[in-house]
């Protein structure tokens, strides 16, 4: 299926639904566990969810954590890579809310908002957490371990 | 008869999906659609029934006559039984 034909489906039904495949927006989103529900993007802002196709043909769920004149920065709620260069027409729908399991989530409920704004904060102090803990680990590796892969 | 695992039926503001979730998602791309009378079906077919009867629980739900529902079942059915959806 080719993104037109996404478009296609969410102009014509008013939505679309889809199991969202890898591990980049958890803990929102399960591997192959939960749906969302897309709906048409008309005025996007930060913190939403947005379906995008890359240039290179790749489909991706990621959440904006910037709104630049002409373009859009995203990242996924599980990564500290930021995605410049994402504009308007590359995207396809935005979500609206999700299935976790059996429960549906509106994406302006209460809890899910405190979600957002507390892990799209936190992920950038678990970044420089990692970061630091890989040099302490770096500089006290005992020199018989030197040069064995573990990254 | 029974629908296979891994086919979740979602109620979104009126309109019924079924979404394939876990293994199922990797078999099956794409969403299915459904009527109200679809999504009957398919939530007693989770639970497995004869067609025979699906057929009689039609009948009682939707007061259709039985050749009428009969139709429906059947078609309904083989559009499941095509997409490898039931076992």
């Amino acid at each position: 299926m080719n993104n037109i034909s996404y478009k296609d489906i969410i102009e014509e039904k008013g939505m679309y639904v889809a199991t969202p495949i890898g591990k980049s927006m958890w803990p929102m989103l399960r591997n192959r566990v939960d749906t969302v529900k897309l709906v048409k993007p008309i005025t996007l802002k930060k913190y939403d969810v947005i379906l995008y196709l890359r240039k290179n043909g790749q489909y991706v769920l990621h959440r904006i954590i910037k709104v630049r004149k002409n373009d859009f920065i995203l990242s996924g709620d599980n990564q500290w890579q930021k995605e410049p260069g994402i504009t308007q027409d590359m995207i396809i729908g935005v979500v609206d809310g999700f299935y976790r399991k059996e429960k549906y989530i509106k994406n302006n409920n209460f809890l899910y908002k405190m979600y957002y704004h507390f892990w799209t904060r936190i992920k950038f102090i678990k970044k420089f957490i990692f970061i630091l803990k890989r040099l302490i680990k770096k500089i006290f590796r005992p020199k018989g371990k030197q040069g064995s892969s573990d990254e | 008869m029974k629908i296979k695992e891994g086919y979740m039926l979602r109620e979104i503001a009126g309109n019924f999906v079924v979404v394939p979730v876990g293994i199922a998602s990797k078999e099956f791309n794409g969403v299915i659609t459904l009527n109200s009378t679809g999504a009957f079906l398919w939530k007693e077919l989770m639970n497995g029934l004869s067609i025979t009867d699906l057929i009689d629980r039609l009948v009682a739900t939707y007061e259709v006559e039985k050749e009428v529902a009969a139709k429906d079942v059947n078609n309904f059915v083989s559009i499941l039984k095509g997409a490898n959806l039931v076992e």
